[in-house]
């Protein structure tokens, strides 16, 4: 029988989503190639992408029909907001003095029966009114019999006229409590103090029957009174009230309000329990000790944000979160790793000074008793909590006066019925077989790694003190670095004995190289257009500087005959030779800064190497100056509608026309230098021959400001205002695209326009790119996206520790994503989507709030040097010269995990191998391609360790490829792949295939030919999570079990030479043989790594011990003197493998104060080092990639030069 | 409501149906121009008030939606039939490409032909249809229809684009 045919509209599908992944101009050529000769096919699918590239917004908001539908049943003539002045009951609104998610809170006056000012709480919902004022009525009594200082009364409640209940509340004048706190400095006993009265007022409202069901900071009011802080804690009632689907419902509609919510609930309000009782105040009053101590809640707002509901709800039920002193410290400690007067430092200085603390002291103060005390209240288990708030505040007192408290840590045994209670069926069954287990193994691994430490001694200590001053020098150079002493840092590097030096020292030398360099640039300069030099002008001229060395190579005077109180202000150009320089010279008056009015404009040529000064072009105050390319012509257009072209080697006129009714708004020379454009007030475009002042053209045109496309034959006119000073916008708006040698009406176009302050030179060419890619097919599209590689080489991205920035486009994400990240001051961080839906939102929310930097910085330009290598940027004083690195990180694919990694030799880009897919990523450049998408589920795979071959394994197949993807070798289409290992030079590959639950084989095939080889039965602990790893040297196969065993066995003789030892507390997580299979890694889920050595591998060389969470990968550097490890803490480390000195923490990938989007929030799950030794890889599970480099920026720009030429 | 038998589920549809339009109606009454409602608010409300402490029934939340999205269309549909009715005799009418936002001016054949549409989209590809249904109807995000579907969400993304495209493609040569 033969197969069924594939349903072709599935075929269509997937040619369409392997369309959308390429490049626009490459698409017909491969759904041409997908479709083979179908025609029809083709045509479908050309007719969906043209559908695709024209559908804009279309069906993106999904709840427009809906608030149609709705709309349509609604009445007409619907009410406008309620205004100030209008009275609702016996109530008329004053002002409206609060704002949120519920709605809005008025203050309001009360006309009867008593004359008072109140707070109105109107709520916003359009939720069941009766119910919510007959829920209030059942507790009106109880709200009534509340007498409390420290509790404001709640008056009434009832519904608008159109509705809308509202409550009427005592006004209550004060700062939410953590906001009072940190405004007046409170100390942590002064907080401890202000805490207690707050239970007790909690305490006062359960005595009369009221819960509160909704304590946060922003309702406990502080104000000072009679020189003390008077808490008042407000909304008693309302929570009731509104029912508890109000803060599920707010999830779904008002989503930031609801999160401000989410973080005080307590477990079982998440659930939804309905027996809520006074415990869960208690819980509440817990986050609220909380954040007084720490300055955060529990769970952080911003990574909830992140999470689906029910994972937020999962968190919430589930998570234990840190330990107040954790949580401090963990800031502290951030802080301490961060740059001085960096934000992260800051907000650690700002939280401990704030509770008149050093950074450093907080952690002790809150370690301990206090920890207990918060974790008490916040225990999962209600029936752990205090039971009463007065309990709470009591243990509070206990701990002021130095007392023993009741709170206490949880026991061993605690956790363990914790987890049982979670996980009942599972454990029962485990309890047997540890129990049995348990003793034996641990016993057994506990003392093979104390024999290990006792044989420590002697000689491997004497290499590890060796190697301790090489780690400090290493260490010291890395921050020297970090902190832009370049120079420091390489002396420091120098000073690393040689032998010793391996990747991680390589790695801190390219960082040195590519730290910052300051050169004591005051005035206008320009880059010389091989980026070698720059140019600068001063009192005295024009200097020439060497930008590699930092030193002037030549100062080009020239008599400006300026007073004293006078200063100049350059405007400088340069020809494509870099051998004539002109610059325009205004002249500022120093009296008073704000009073610089440039006078006595005037222009000045030099020409190099002469360094002879061409006559002194004077001109008018106001006008606007253009320079051919070449220097030699310069256009000046006036006030008055006149436009001059000068010789500006002689100084001489060569032609002048004037525009007849009006004057010059725009000027613009034509790149390859034949046109002098000029918008004018007539509404006319014109161009001038510029040798000869011909009139070229005239055309009509509306806009006011034009843009030239890269190539320069395009221009686009239009009225979006690309120079508004207003930063962090973006603009849309029609530009007409006119043929620049003819001014012929082309077209129109939609264009994109950021607005970054003073990043509208890079808004301007971002539109020319959108206008060179809409004009598609022309040879000037491979340049187009030449361009934009090269543009996003332009800005400096990651040192290790310091992020700047990246400008990424993730090729999976059609049409093109567009990231500039970072959050090193030097770098706005932007985020562009141009595929969703509101650019706006992204902006905003995810970059600049997140950056906080000081507003100065980002009026700085940033200006790449012509060959892309350096970017300058002026922070303070002096010009500073970044090294522009390419990104080191390629964010998150939805739904992919990276499985294993591979190199292509060929091309010299990295090969993930992802749960469905095969992706490559570009070192130099940062792109990411995809290179097949045929929607398997891999379920196993591996890479040889020269990266040439990747093993794949499907559930139904296993598959030998080289790392582009070619050349697949089937070896099975039956198996059932738990695990798969490849040899070294992937010549062998072997595959543990589950034949049970735990009955197992092990197949051995020459990957070369697909002859299966050996086969071997094994039984294993289990086959399912977490599955049996393997590794493979020749014939010898490493078989690590979920028991934490280790089997050896011989392929080639297995009944003979298996050999089974035990390896560890937990599973083995990870096997790998080292290239000269000297020495065997095997990782634990207890996070140590052991090294074992050939030929049995039955000794422990060593025990590198550091990861704080289980290993997830191990790598070895080709000549196998480093083993790189990464575990399930993020961290990724380096060893030496003999002594198990770690020589380098790669740090964990989250850095504070990095936008969301990109975070690495995934779980490392493989790690390589590229054959060349130069770059660490590592993927994980949610798709991302990351790369340690350890070349500097100049060796780079010689490899993409390479490439280039080839 | 656990079973999975036809007559169980159009009545519990039918239940939800008529809850969602009173749902609709209720909210409007209170609501101002400008409100804050969307589609997935409803649902959850129409859940929680008729699943609430029945939820247990359904195999899963996304289980419910699906049959939420299900009665969400047939209240636009149906509203948008009568309105039709109500105007022209339902008659068509030119249907302009620049996105289905209806909140402004309310043109009901605009909501039957993307219905239309979608049907015959269900029978090119079921899946892709259900994708629509769950987005534009219950107003789910990629990820909550991956759960529904036991999909990845990168396999929503793709059916979402495609159906995109398609239904783009197939509304514009109606018109």
């Amino acid at each position: 029988m033969s197969e069924p045919m594939p349903n072709p509209n599935s075929r269509a599908k997937q040619i369409f989503a392997g369309a959308l992944a390429v490049p626009v101009a490459e698409r017909e050529a491969l759904v041409a190639k997908m479709c083979g000769g179908d025609c029809e096919l083709a045509d479908h699918v050309m007719k969906l992408l043209a559908a695709h590239a024209a559908a804009g917004d279309f069906l993106c908001e999904p709840s427009a029909e809906v608030r149609a539908a709705v709309a349509a049943t609604a009445k007409e003539g619907e009410p406008p907001p309620e205004q100030s002045g209008q009275r609702i009951g016996a109530y008329k609104l004053l002002q409206p003095i609060g704002d949120g998610g519920f709605g809005t809170v008025w203050m309001a006056e009360q006309q009867e029966p008593v004359r008072r000012m109140v707070a109105l709480k109107l709520l916003k919902l359009g939720m069941d009114t009766r119910q919510v004022v007959a829920r209030f009525e059942q507790e009106r009594q109880a709200l009534a019999l509340m007498d409390h200082p420290n509790i404001a009364r709640v008056f009434d409640a009832g519904a608008t006229e159109r509705g809308r209940p509202f409550f009427v509340m005592e006004l209550v004048k004060g700062q939410p409590i953590t906001d009072y706190c940190d405004r007046h400095g409170l100390s942590i006993r002064a907080r401890l103090d202000l805490f207690t009265q707050v239970c007790y007022a909690v305490q006062h409202a359960h005595s009369k029957g009221v819960i509160h069901r909704d304590i946060k900071p922003r309702n406990v009011l502080v104000a000072t009174h009679d020189g003390q802080p008077l808490a008042k804690v407000i909304d008693f009632g309302i929570a009731k009230a509104t029912g508890p689907r109000l803060t599920e419902k707010t999830l779904f509609t008002e989503h930031h309000a609801m999160i401000g919510t989410l973080e005080y609930m307590s477990p079982e309000q998440v659930d939804g329990a309905l027996d809520i009782d006074t415990r869960t105040d208690v819980y509440s009053l817990g986050t609220l000790l909380y954040e007084l101590l720490t300055g955060g809640t529990p769970f952080d707002a911003r990574e909830l944000i992140a999470k689906g509901y029910a994972e937020i709800c999962r968190i919430i039920r589930e998570v234990e979160p840190p330990r107040p002193s954790a949580r401090v410290s963990g800031t502290a400690q951030a802080a301490w790793s961060a740059p001085a007067g960096s934000e992260a430092a800051k907000s650690a200085a700002r939280i401990a000074s704030a509770r008149h603390a050093e950074a450093r002291e907080l952690p002790g103060m809150l370690r301990g008793d206090l920890d207990w005390i918060v974790m008490k209240a916040l225990d999962k288990d209600r029936g752990r909590r205090y039971a009463t708030p007065t309990g709470f505040a009591e243990d509070v007192e206990r701990f002021l006066a130095g007392e023993a408290v009741v709170a206490a840590p949880p026991g061993r045994w605690y956790r363990v019925r914790k987890f049982a209670r979670r996980n009942r069926g599972l454990v029962v069954g485990v309890t047997a077989v540890t129990a049995a287990l348990s003793i034996g193994l641990t016993a057994a691994v506990l003392a093979g790694r104390d024999a290990f430490r006792a044989r420590k001694n002697g000689a491997v200590q004497g290499e590890r003190a060796e190697l301790a001053t090489y780690v400090k020098n290493l260490q010291s150079g890395l921050v020297q670095a970090e902190a832009g002493s370049g120079d420091a840092a390489r002396v420091t590097l120098d000073s690393c004995v040689v032998e010793q030096r391996g990747w991680e020292w390589r790695y801190a030398q390219a960082f040195a190289a590519d730290a910052p360099r300051a050169l004591p640039i005051r005035g206008s300069w320009v880059f010389t257009p091989d980026g070698n030099r720059i140019v600068d002008g001063t009192r005295e001229g024009l200097r020439v500087w060497d930008v590699r060395s930092r030193t002037v190579l030549a100062t080009h005077k020239v008599s400006l005959n300026l007073k004293l109180h006078e200063e100049p202000i350059w405007k400088i150009v340069s020809d494509k030779t870099g051998t004539r320089f002109a610059g325009v010279l205004r002249v500022s008056t120093k009296k008073r800064e704000k009073e610089t009015d440039p006078k006595r404009p005037e222009i000045r040529t030099l020409e190099l190497p002469t360094g002879k000064w061409a006559p002194t072009l004077a001109i008018a105050l106001d006008a606007k100056v253009e320079f051919s390319p070449d220097v030699r012509l310069v256009a000046v257009a006036g006030n008055d509608g006149a436009v001059v072209v000068h010789d500006t080697t002689t100084a001489t006129q060569v032609w002048n026309t004037k525009v007849a009714s009006g004057q010059v708004t725009s000027l613009l020379m034509s790149l390859d230098g034949e046109l002098l454009l000029a918008l004018c007030s007539d509404a006319k475009l014109r161009a001038w021959q510029l040798a000869t002042g011909e009139l070229r053209y005239e055309t009509d045109v509306e806009e006011t400001r034009m843009l030239l496309s890269p190539s320069g034959s395009m221009l686009a006119v239009t009225d979006i205002d690309v120079e508004a000073a207003d930063g962090g916008t973006m603009d849309r708006g029609t530009g007409v695209l006119i043929d620049t040698a003819s001014g012929k009406r082309v077209g129109e176009k939609e264009l994109f326009v950021l607005n970054l302050r003073d990043w509208t030179d890079w808004a301007v060419e971002f539109v020319a790119e959108a206008i060179d890619e809409e004009r598609g097919g022309l040879p000037g599209d491979r340049r187009v996206s030449t361009r934009l590689a090269q543009r996003r080489s332009r800005f400096p991205v990651d040192g290790e520790r310091r992020r700047t920035g990246v400008l990424h486009s993730a090729c999976l994400q059609q049409p093109v994503t567009w990231l500039l990240e970072g959050n090193h001051p030097f770098v706005p961080s932007i985020a562009i989507d141009r595929d969703r839906e509101d650019p706006h939102h992204q902006f905003s929310t995810q970059s600049w709030d997140h950056l906080g930097e000081p507003r100065w910085f980002q009026k700085q330009r940033r200006t790449p040097s012509p060959d892309n290598r350096l970017v300058a940027v002026r922070p303070f004083a002096d010009l500073v010269l970044f090294a522009a690195r390419p990104p080191d990180y390629a964010p998150a694919i939805d739904g992919a995990c990276s499985r294993t990694l591979a190199f292509d030799q060929g091309t010299k880009q990295i090969v993930a191998a992802y749960s469905d897919c095969l992706v490559t990523y570009d070192p130099l450049t940062g792109d990411r391609l995809l290179l097949g998408d045929d929607q398997d589920n891999f379920v196993a795979a591996a890479s040889s360790a020269d990266g040439a071959y990747l093993a794949l394994a499907t559930d139904t197949s296993v598959r030998v490829l080289t790392a582009n993807g070619s050349n697949p070798v089937p070896l099975d289409d039956s198996a059932r792949v738990r695990a798969i290992a490849l040899t070294h030079d992937g010549a062998y590959v072997v595959a543990l295939l589950a034949n049970g639950e735990r009955d197992c084989e092990l197949r051995l095939w020459n990957a070369r030919t697909g002859t299966a080889m050996a086969s071997h039965a094994v039984r294993v602990a289990t086959t399912s999570a977490p599955p049996p790893t393997l590794a493979l040297a020749g014939h010898l196969v490493a078989l690590g079990d979920a028991d934490g065993t280790l089997r050896l066995i011989d392929l080639a003789s297995p009944a003979a030479a298996t050999r089974r030892m035990v390896v560890g507390r937990g599973a083995v997580t990870a096997l790998l043989f080292s290239p000269d299979r000297a020495l065997l890694a095997i990782g634990n889920d207890d996070g140590v790594v052991e090294l074992r050595r050939a030929p049995a591998y039955d000794e422990i060389v060593t025990a590198l011990e550091g990861h704080s969470g289980a290993t997830r990968a191990i790598a070895f550097s080709p000549d196998s003197k480093r083993v790189f490890t990464t575990g399930a803490d993020r961290t990724v480390r380096v060893w030496h493998p003999t002594t198990g000195k770690q020589l380098h923490d790669l740090g964990t990938p989250h850095i504070a104060g990095m936008p969301t989007c990109l975070h690495i929030a995934g779980m490392p799950t493989c790690l390589m080092m590229t054959p060349d030794g130069e770059r660490l890889v590592a993927g994980y599970d949610d798709g991302a990639i990351r790369v340690w480099d350890a070349v500097c920026w100049d060796d780079r720009v010689r490899e993409l030069n390479a490439r280039a030429k080839r | 409501m656990r079973s999975s038998d036809p007559a169980s589920k159009d009545e519990l549809l039918a239940a939800l149906y008529g809850e969602l339009r009173r749902l609709a109606g209720q909210r409007m009454a209170h609501e101002r121009v400008g409100h804050t409602l969307t589609a997935t608010a409803l649902v959850h409300e129409a859940y929680l008030r008729i699943a609430g402490d029945r939820a247990d029934g359904w195999k899963s939340k996304a289980q419910f939606f699906a049959a939420a999205a299900e009665a969400m269309r047939r209240i636009l549909i149906e509203k948008a039939r009568e309105r039709g009715r109500a105007r022209r005799g339902g008659d068509r009418a030119r249907l302009p490409l620049t996105g289905l936002d209806l909140a402004d001016d309310h043109d009901p054949s605009q909501v039957q032909a993307l219905d239309e549409a979608v049907t015959r989209l269900e029978a090119d590809d079921p899946r892709a249809a259900q994708v629509v249904k769950l987005r534009i109807y219950a107003g789910l995000g990629e990820e909550e229809i991956a759960a529904a579907l036991e999909v990845s969400t990168r396999a929503v993304r793709r059916d979402w684009q495609y159906a995109r495209a398609w239904l783009f493609a197939a509304l514009r040569e109606a018109e």
